[in-house]
């Protein structure tokens, strides 16, 4: 079996600028579905060139059916590719021990539905070899981060979808993983459980950790994600920095607070003085999600109040 | 002499020293060849399917395949272990237990304890009865664990762990098992009580009814006394002959494969009662010491290999003529005075006879038992004895032989390869042995632990047929219980190699197809024999074409209307057929060579007939079902990892 080393390490010497660590390479990486008869069926992924490196995270966007699950699975070793290559932490995706430092959260959570929480992640973690004391210590935290504790002897067979969405996310993170590969990651969570998703990414690429996710929610993956590639059947078709990817370099964007109606007039006539057009003038909104948060957190915080939002960000309380 | 109706075990049983090396000869390269296969296929699967780039995947499968092999990891397959039994439970395999419970509840209503071997009734019973439930109960689960993993996608979370396939076979494997032992466990345990339950029964026996036997006899204290004799009250449709002796100790006559125990009773007013105990004899295991070879002798007495074929028979038994020198010759060994603390050594036969007229039907033919000493050559004939069909035959040889019909010198002779005829021994017995009465087994006959039984038959026109384990040394008992777990220990095996099909087959198959396959397994090993004797043409060996005949032949022969004994027409039909059935001979061939022997693992028959099972059979059962099961993981393993379980 070839097996490549690329660019593990990362160098400091002297002056010069340490190169990132490549996690994730593929080459021309291509995928073909053929039938029974060996006939193509459909050609999932297109000549892919990508490179993920460590600490970053990584969204991969695209339309039903552009590659981005194809690319989750050939990373993982599930499909193999039909030409192409690609490596993980510097091993072809096929060699399993590459899996030792990888997490997967799959779209849906696969998991044994005869099996309790605790049960789950003490087997997940036994295919890890850990030793017995790491392992409980390992499962209890774990549950407890996803706030399972009081369902943890439940079968999951009984747990609602959101629920059964954060201990898949226990399971992929049971071997505190150094590649974690997030399929549809807020899928099925409400708002607090994406917006808790989404600080815990920050969390692990704070860390050190490199995540890849792919995602239909935009909001979610701009929220988190430092770089993105976008898919359009089997081809990428944009790849880079989210912040570079979205800024409008010939629009000016400034925000003051509190600004009073004369500072307001003064700014249009200076405007107006260097032949620039107003585009749009107002107060800026903030995203529902925001809105929604902050109701939750007041409910919370002022149980039994009934709430009338004026649409104006604020609450009255009757 | 005893006779106990029922047939013993009818094979050829494999000794483990004798069997291991060919046996390990013909897995190597049995072994080489599936590898050779499965490298031919895999390689023409991955061009089809990665075209240029097929050798390059065929090449990263095999290499990596292998290192996986050897990279396995106990804890991992721990845990997949486990997984399996969990889910096995969830699937209330437990219910299988609830429905032998249940069967077991009810039997009472069906079993007929008043039949003539009610033993052999129960133990079959209730070993049949757990066969089936075990094997198909793992038919169902191997059919469905694997497939329905893919197909819910829980594969996805374990392959993307440090898992290889290798390890999930294993662990599947592993974990039926265990689902397997401890169903078995629970029925073995509960098996036993109700089978000796079951069978327990006693009868009455009425002092007042005995009748006096022979003259009466004085005894030491100088009173005389009369034997008596009677029967016992009747239970279960069967009643047992009952004896006093002269000195008062009793004693019940075998009836129905058992008899009783008898304690005598003496009241405070001096009258003698008999109180019989549970039934004795019945759940045995014998154990037979076998002869080292079974050799025959022609009707001119000529040493052959083989005995004579009486046409439509079975021939797992050669034929010896009656009226004539012929003979039956087994040759015992290694035994020793130590082996056999009684007065006498006790003999098992179960010789079958071919009548070419009827004469008295309830009358057996009359045989004769002839002991040898292989070296001089002094024979003495012990009992003549009457065989029936489908009965063993009870001797008892005496270790000082007093009483026999004759006593004679016996030269073997054997037809040299160049024509000649060889005598053993060469030389005359010493005249003064003819002459002597009194002959002890072990000085006498026994040379070096070697000693031949003679068997013919005394009658003109009849024929004896006879096999190697058809005359055997009973060295003794052993535990009836132990015997039972071997019994259970031969559907364990039948489990296990029936659950390495369904794991591997599952590998790549879905659930009806493995369901299907697997149960076709299950069926075509139980009729393993039958479809040997089919490709190796030993069903109809008076058929010689190559083809044997097959189902498109027999098809036309049916449409026909034509027998099996008229050449069909020459037409291009038949030609067609013929040579389809050719291929599909080929094909059973296969199928018998791939097909595990199930028939041959199941130790039912042997505990039923109340034969303990030697650590050699177990030994060769146990070594046969590890190697099926280690080219099974591994091929299971190479058709997971080959698969795409995403696709």
């Amino acid at each position: 079996m070839s097996e490549k080393q690329v660019s593990v390490a990362t160098v400091e010497t002297g002056t010069t600028k340490s190169a990132p660590e490549v996690v994730i390479e593929t080459r021309t990486l291509s995928k073909v579905y053929r039938d029974f008869w060996g006939r193509t069926k459909v050609q999932a992924l297109k000549a892919l060139d990508l490179q993920i490196f460590r600490g970053e995270v990584f969204g991969l966007l695209g339309p039903n059916g552009s590659g981005k699950t194809t690319t989750m699975k050939l990373l993982l070793g599930l499909l193999f590719p039909t030409s192409g290559e690609v490596y993980v932490f510097g091993r072809p995706a096929t060699d399993v021990s590459k899996n030792e430092r990888i997490g997967y959260l799959p779209e849906e959570s696969y998991l044994y539905r005869f099996l309790n929480a605790e049960e789950t992640l003490d087997f997940y973690a036994r295919l890890f070899s850990m030793p017995r004391s790491v392992r409980r210590q390992r499962v209890a935290d774990l549950i407890e981060m996803v706030g399972l504790t009081w369902a943890k002897r439940r079968p999951l067979k009984e747990y609602s979808k959101g629920m059964t969405r954060r201990i898949g996310l226990a399971q992929a993170l049971i071997n505190d993983p150094d590649l974690i590969l997030l399929d549809e990651p807020t899928s099925g969570l409400d708002p607090i459980g994406t917006r808790e998703m989404k600080d815990l990414i920050l969390r692990l690429r704070d860390q050190g950790k490199t995540i890849v996710m792919c995602s239909h929610l935009l909001a979610d993956v701009q929220d988190v994600c430092d770089r993105i590639g976008i898919l359009y059947q089997g081809e990428l078709k944009e790849l880079g920095r989210v912040d570079q990817l979205l800024a409008l370099k010939d629009i000016t964007e400034i925000r003051v607070p509190r600004m009073s109606p004369d500072a307001e007039q003064e700014v249009k006539a200076v405007l107006r003085k260097h032949g620039l057009e107003v585009l749009a003038w107002g107060n800026p909104t903030t995203t529902l999600e925001d809105l929604f948060l902050r109701i939750i957190r007041e409910s919370e915080e002022h149980p039994g109040l009934r709430v009338h939002g004026r649409g104006d960000g604020h609450a009255d309380r009757n | 002499m005893v006779e106990v109706t029922g047939m013993p075990i009818e094979t050829d049983l494999p000794e483990f020293s004798t069997w291991i090396l060919p046996a390990l000869e013909r897995w190597l390269l049995a072994g080489l060849g599936l590898l050779t296969l499965c490298c031919f296929v895999g390689l023409l699967w991955c061009l089809l399917l990665y075209r240029r780039h097929g050798w390059r995947r065929f090449g990263d499968l095999l290499v990596g395949g292998f290192l996986d092999l050897v990279r396995v990891n106990g804890r991992r397959i721990g845990a997949l272990a486990w997984l399996t039994v969990k889910e096995a439970l969830g699937r209330r395999v437990t219910v299988v237990v609830l429905i032998f419970l249940l069967g077991l509840l009810f039997a009472g209503w069906f079993l007929d304890p008043a039949s003539t071997e009610p033993h052999r009734l129960y133990l079959n019973f209730v070993l049949g009865t757990t066969n089936y439930l075990v094997l198909l109960l793992m038919v169902f689960l191997t059919a469905f664990r694997l497939p329905s993993d893919i197909q819910n996608k829980t594969i996805y979370t374990v392959l993307t762990k440090p898992v290889r396939t290798v390890e999930i076979v294993t662990g599947q494997v592993l974990g039926f098992i265990v689902v397997g032992s401890i169903l078995l466990g629970i029925m073995w345990i509960v098996s036993y009580p109700f089978v000796v339950r079951g069978l327990y029964h006693t009868h009455q026996v009425n002092v007042d009814e005995l009748r006096p036997l022979g003259e009466p006899v004085t005894l030491p204290d100088g009173t005389t006394a009369t034997a008596l004799q009677g029967w016992t009250a009747s239970t279960w449709q069967h009643r047992h002959r009952f004896f006093v002796d002269a000195n008062g100790n009793p004693r019940v006559d075998r009836e129905r494969g058992h008899y009783h125990n008898v304690t005598v009773v003496r009241s405070a007013d001096g009258k003698t009662s008999y109180v019989l105990g549970g039934p004795e004899g019945q759940l045995v295991a014998r154990v037979p010491v076998y002869a080292k070879k079974l050799t025959f002798r022609d009707r001119g007495g000529l040493d052959t290999e083989k005995g004579i074929s009486v046409g439509d028979e079975w021939i797992y038994r050669s034929y010896i003529e009656g009226g004539t020198e012929a003979a039956g010759i087994w040759t015992f060994e290694n035994l020793r005075p130590e082996d056999f603390p009684g007065d006498t050594i006790p003999v098992e036969m179960n010789i079958g006879v071919f009548r070419t007229h009827k004469g008295d039907i309830e009358r057996g033919i009359l045989g004769s038992l002839l002991i040898r000493n292989p070296e001089n050559g002094l024979t003495v004939e012990l009992q003549v004895f009457e065989s029936k069909e489908f009965s063993i035959l009870e001797l008892q040889i005496p270790k000082t032989i007093r009483k026999f019909s004759s006593v004679r010198f016996v030269q073997r002779r054997a037809k040299a390869p160049d024509g000649s005829i060889q005598y053993s021994p060469a030389q005359p017995l010493n005249p003064e042995l003819l002459s002597r009465t009194e002959f002890d087994l072990f000085k006498d006959f026994v040379v070096d632990g070697k000693v031949e039984v003679w068997l013919q038959c005394l009658e003109s026109g009849q024929y004896f047929g006879m096999a190697k384990p058809d005359l055997y040394i009973r060295a003794g008992n052993r535990s009836f219980f132990a015997n039972l777990f071997k019994g259970y220990l031969g559907i364990w095996l039948q489990m296990v190699v029936l659950v390495g099909f369904g794991v591997t087959l599952s590998t790549f198959l879905g659930t009806p197809v493995t369901l299907v396959s697997t149960l076709g397994v299950m069926i075509a090993g139980m009729a393993h024999q039958f479809m040997v004797q089919i490709v190796t043409g030993e069903l109809y060996p008076e058929v010689e074409t190559p083809w044997r005949g097959g189902p498109l032949e027999s098809l036309i022969r049916l449409v026909l209307q034509e027998g099996v004994m008229t050449d069909l027409p020459q037409t291009a039909g038949t030609v067609i057929a013929r040579a389809v059935d050719v291929v599909f001979l080929l094909w059973m061939d296969l199928m018998a060579q791939i097909i595990p022997p199930m028939e041959r693992l199941s130790l039912i028959n042997f505990v039923s007939y109340g034969y303990d099972v030697s650590l050699s059979l177990l030994a060769v059962n146990a070594i046969t079902v590890v190697g099926y099961l280690i080219p099974l993981v591994i091929v299971g393993h190479f058709f997971l990892r080959s698969r795409e379980v995403a696709a």
